[in-house]
């Protein structure tokens, strides 16, 4: 997977988010509900490498939970980094 | 600012207000100008020519509540859409004690837009009439036929389509859901579905595998726990009921549902409201619960390990998913999507099934649904080295009835059988109980359970056997 890809991948997400600030889901419902909006498809691997490098900018937020689903959110003390990231040209 | 107006309708055998007609109306009353409607069993057809005069009458109604009792249900779908073909679009709400989840569908096709069950709080109430209320164009969602929709859903069977065809009607009301259907059938696709295509689309979908958390933690993950509720409760934690808020919780295999978390959910379905562990605050959450289970659930009922109260609480509207054996010819549909997601996935050419390939699949069972079906062609494509694949090359270990099974697969099915007739016998020895049973076997009471559940014995049959 490239570089590029990952990034297009990772910048829908943040699309998504700050559109709706208050969604959450798994992995598999990004990938199933989140990305088609963005007219995006991609794999699983693709989407969970995206996911890992937003959540390691900080910029979403997932938690483990005890049946072991993961659930990714916004993190709404960076909304104005995610705008400003959103404003530059992909 | 004008005030918009409610038509309550309230049909019952007493012909005088009900209770829930009674306690409806002050809950409107901020929002609505509210007219009542009282007619009995008896009235409803004249109900009909009345509500055919609605117009003349002035009332104009932005929303009608239908409140009626059981037994009428022919006369409400008659009355519904007749209302339907006399005021249009109106906003119909259903609010009512007893729910036949067959009945609501039908009400759903008819016509009716949600549904609200007893006891009637304002805080429920309120937002789902807001919602249905607001004009068109401020809908916070997009509609239904303008999601890319149902792209995981494939499939032209009349079993399948017809479940499909009802997600529209369920995700526009507010009910609760109860979907069955065996392991793999795509329950949570579903689940999905009705969140995204409802007005919460926006939201959390919280999905919750209850059978996966350990039984004491269960109603700590539900709802929460305040700092100090326990030993090792070092910081407060929100459970997922609060995540959920104003958005869907998914409980999957809510029959792992410990007896204690069923109460505790059931006072939620009930009230909107919860209390974290070691709190001494009650909290209210806006959460749309829908759940599933592979098992009969009326079975796991009479069996007790689901609560009654619970089981009709959720079972508001319910989708029962066809296996896939019951929709054989989906099979070379949901083939090909599944050979295109992962000749993507592996960056592989277009890869296709030949002709005996596609035929095998066709004579399986599928235990594992399209789960099952999945995996089996994701491994296909991953060791497909040309762009045909072969009838040999698709099978997995439980395809391959004619091939000498691996010692582990001899094994765990040798296993399973003692297994099964052990458990057959303890119950049959037990007459049924299975906490005896347990006991008997040295197991928890939950363990041994799961064990019935994977051998599907029916323990109730054992009941009246004598030793």
């Amino acid at each position: 997977m490239s570089e590029s890809e990952r990034a297009h991948i990772a910048r829908a997400i943040l699309e998504y988010l700050v559109r709706n600030p208050c969604a959450q889901d798994t992995l598999e419902g990004i990938n199933q509900w989140w990305l088609p909006q963005e007219l995006i498809r991609t794999d699983r691997a693709t989407l969970g490498e995206a996911l890992t490098e937003l959540v390691k900018r900080k910029l979403i937020l997932q938690s483990k939970r005890r049946d072991s689903q993961i659930h990714y959110r916004i993190n709404v003390r960076k909304s104005q980094e995610i705008k400003a990231i959103l404003k530059l040209r992909p | 600012m004008r005030v918009q107006r409610a038509l309550v309708l309230d049909i019952n055998t007493a012909g005088t207000p009900s209770g829930t007609c009674v306690a409806l109306r002050p809950i409107l009353s901020p929002d609505f100008r509210v007219d009542v409607l009282v007619r009995s069993k008896q009235n409803v057809l004249t109900d009909l020519a009345e509500c055919q005069n609605l117009s003349n009458r002035r009332l104009n109604p932005v929303l009608v509540f239908l409140i009626f009792s059981t037994g009428v249900f022919q006369e409400v779908r008659s009355l519904i859409e007749s209302i339907k073909k006399q005021i249009g679009d109106i906003p119909l709400i259903l609010v009512n004690e007893s729910h036949e989840p067959n009945d609501l569908l039908r009400l759903l096709e008819a016509g009716v837009s949600d549904f609200i069950s007893t006891p009637l709080q304002a805080f429920d109430v309120l937002p789902r009439a807001r919602r249905l209320v607001k004009p068109a164009d401020d809908q916070s969602c997009e509609s239904f036929s303008s999601h890319p929709l149902f792209p995981q859903m494939i499939g032209e069977s009349a079993g399948f389509l017809g479940q499909v065809r009802q997600i529209p009607n369920i995700a526009k009301c507010d009910a609760n859901v109860l979907i069955g259907g065996e392991t793999g059938t795509g329950k949570e696709l579903y689940a999905r579905a009705i969140h995204y295509g409802s007005a919460r689309a926006s939201r959390a979908f919280i999905p919750v595998n209850c059978g996966a958390i350990p039984v004491d933690l269960v109603e700590n993950e539900l709802f929460g726990h305040e700092r100090g509720a326990f030993t090792n409760a070092f910081a407060m934690q929100t459970g997922l009921v609060e995540e959920a808020n104003y958005g869907t919780l998914f409980l999957d295999e809510i029959d792992c549902l410990p007896q204690m978390a069923q109460v505790k959910l059931l006072r939620f379905l009930q009230e909107r409201e919860y209390r974290p562990l070691g709190s001494s605050r009650i909290r209210k959450a806006n959460v749309r619960i829908i759940a599933a289970s592979n098992l009969d659930l009326q079975e796991a009922v009479a069996l007790g390990k689901v609560r009654a109260d619970l089981f009709y609480r959720l079972n508001i509207i319910s989708l029962s998913l066809p296996p896939l054996r019951e929709r054989l010819e989906d099979i070379p549909l949901i083939a090909q999507h599944f050979l295109e997601k992962y000749s993507r996935e592996f960056v592989k050419q277009e890869i296709q099934l030949s002709p005996p390939a596609l035929a095998r699949l066709m004579t399986h069972r599928w235990p594992g649904n399209v789960r099952e079906l999945e995996h089996v062609i994701e491994r296909a494509v991953a060791l497909c080295e040309g762009t045909t694949i072969l009838e040999t090359d698709i099978l997995p270990s439980s395809i391959s009835g004619g091939l000498i099974e691996s010692l582990q697969e001899a094994k765990a099915r040798e296993i399973g059988q003692f297994e099964k007739n052990y458990i057959r016998g303890l119950l049959r020895v037990c007459r049924g109980n299975i906490t005896k049973a347990a006991g008997l076997a040295q197991k928890n009471r939950r363990a041994f359970w799961q064990l019935i559940q994977k051998h599907q014995i029916d323990a109730s049959s054992f009941r009246s056997t004598v030793t």
